[in-house]
């Protein structure tokens, strides 16, 4: 089967840009959780989610960006940028746009 | 009403919720096109409970049916499983007014559906769960 989901992750001097891309749901949402726990050691200042080509998030996905935050970038502040409307109806209908720094774009 | 069963497994989640999602795709109304995607997490997150929660030795399965009334233009959507007793309405809803730092990871399944449709009824019968959605379109 064709994967729902494409994740690109890196991480440079505490800034740490995870590309999602397709579908994160609950299929999937621990493939990519699994990766970023590789982080919890380092020190991170900023997570930042490129989603402009998600096209859809369930709840495994948004405990994905809570579990962010609480275990691996407990200082960070997490950015969502580019959100597609059905991620960031999403976000809103679980009042996470408020805690996230969503912007259309990144400024380095 | 069109039904189907299948074994409650992650596997089989993509069939089940597009047997939903085809099945209302030819019928008429208001916001179709729009309850369709917020429809698909509907249906993940009631599916997903079941798979994840409702068997103990992860085996069993899942019963899907849905009907669209044209007269009352009502969507409905019911599923059942022979699964432990859980009743997704008594579970704490998430407080939305937390930072991410003090938000509870569970819930919030169950509150998107709560939130997306109009009615969401829960009956315990003969050792099973049944979990009725509906919504009514204008």
């Amino acid at each position: 089967m064709e994967a729902k989901l494409e994740f690109n992750i890196q991480e440079k001097g505490g800034i740490v840009k995870i590309t999602l891309e397709g579908q994160l749901d609950a299929t999937n949402a621990n493939s990519l959780l699994e990766e970023l726990k590789k982080l919890t050691d380092k020190n991170i200042k900023e997570m930042v989610f490129f989603v402009k080509n998600l096209e859809y998030i369930a709840s495994a996905g948004v405990r994905t960006l809570i579990f962010s935050k609480q275990k691996i970038g407990k200082n960070a502040d997490i950015y969502l940028i580019a959100p597609q409307d059905e991620v960031l109806e999403v976000m809103k209908m679980v009042g996470l746009n408020n805690f996230l720094i969503i912007q259309d774009e990144y400024n380095e | 009403m069109p039904k189907l069963k299948k074994a409650a497994k992650m596997e089989n989640l993509e069939q089940m919720i597009n047997f939903v999602l085809e099945g209302i795709k030819n019928k008429n109304f208001n916001g179709k096109n729009k309850f369709l995607k917020k429809l698909r997490l509907v249906c993940e997150e009631a599916m997903v409970n079941i798979i994840n929660y409702a068997y103990e030795d992860g085996v069993g399965d899942i019963e899907i049916f849905y009907d669209f009334s044209e007269e009352e233009n009502m969507f409905i959507l019911k599923l059942i499983d022979k699964g432990v007793a859980f009743n997704p309405l008594e579970i704490k809803e998430p407080d939305l007014d937390l930072s991410l730092e003090y938000r509870q990871i569970g819930g919030l399944g169950i509150y998107m559906i709560k939130t997306i449709m109009d009615n969401v009824e829960y009956k315990r019968e003969n050792n099973q769960n049944i979990l009725t959605l509906s919504k009514v379109f204008d």
